[in-house]
């Protein structure tokens, strides 16, 4: 069962995920989801301190990131923020 | 001529900008198998903050429909409670109030801001709106798993 396919289900429960988390989909997922969140890490510190923000480095070294995730999870990093190559 | 929407004040900018640190660190370091529970976390966080960059964007404490009040009591009050009636551990719990419940100081020091955010120098609009909606790209597929 993937993060996806949790949607629609009634009646999950914290601990009723917690049976069907690991299956071989979510966990991917979830690691997928943590390459995401690593990527994203250093932009609220940039966005509250932008003279001192190096867009560019940030850029290159999200997108590096994005490219070990899935089409699912980066599509919008590619449509508005990937750098050219 | 287009007048420019009002972002929110500074002291709730910087807040919730911290959280989303407190909230992108913590799930990037929650994809191990055997910490299940973190990963739900996370899930259930991003459901609770996917709202915020549009209501941080287009600021109006007068919005017929989840105000920057409504979002501040569910996530600080809504969440944890969720939590423990969905069974969560005391843990999960405690990890949850950590990040939501940040108080202005240590969100200015999660940010490496002076505590008077003397020092805060905000992205330009453009790219202020942008980034905004790359986190709410990035919170929408983690929140599934807390529907």
């Amino acid at each position: 069962m993937s993060y996806g396919d949790w949607q629609g289900q009634s009646g999950l429960t914290f601990s009723s995920n917690l049976r069907n988390i690991w299956t071989p989909d979510a966990i991917q997922e979830a690691q997928c989801c943590a390459q995401y969140a690593a990527a994203l890490l250093p932009l609220p510190e940039g966005l509250a301190r932008w003279s001192a923000f190096d867009e560019e480095r940030f850029l290159a070294e999200a997108a590096a990131r994005m490219d070990l995730v899935p089409e699912f999870y980066r599509s919008s990093w590619d449509t508005r923020f990937r750098p050219s190559r | 001529m287009q007048r420019d929407n009002p972002i929110a004040p500074l002291p709730v900018m910087v807040r919730y900008l911290a959280i989303f640190r407190r909230t992108f660190a913590f799930t990037a370091d929650s994809a191990d198998p055997s910490t299940p529970e973190r990963v739900l976390l996370g899930g259930y966080l991003a459901d609770a903050l996917h709202n915020v960059p549009d209501m941080l964007w287009r600021y109006n404490e007068e919005a017929s429909y989840q105000t920057p009040r409504d979002l501040e009591v569910w996530i600080t009050q809504g969440t944890p409670h969720r939590l423990l009636d969905h069974g969560a551990s005391e843990s999960v719990l405690a990890e949850c109030r950590r990040i939501v419940g940040i108080s202005p100081a240590a969100a200015a020091e999660e940010l490496h801001l002076h505590s008077d955010l003397a020092n805060v120098d905000l992205a330009p609009r453009e790219r202020l709106s942008g980034y905004l909606k790359v986190f709410y790209r990035a919170l929408e597929p983690l929140s599934v798993c807390a529907e």
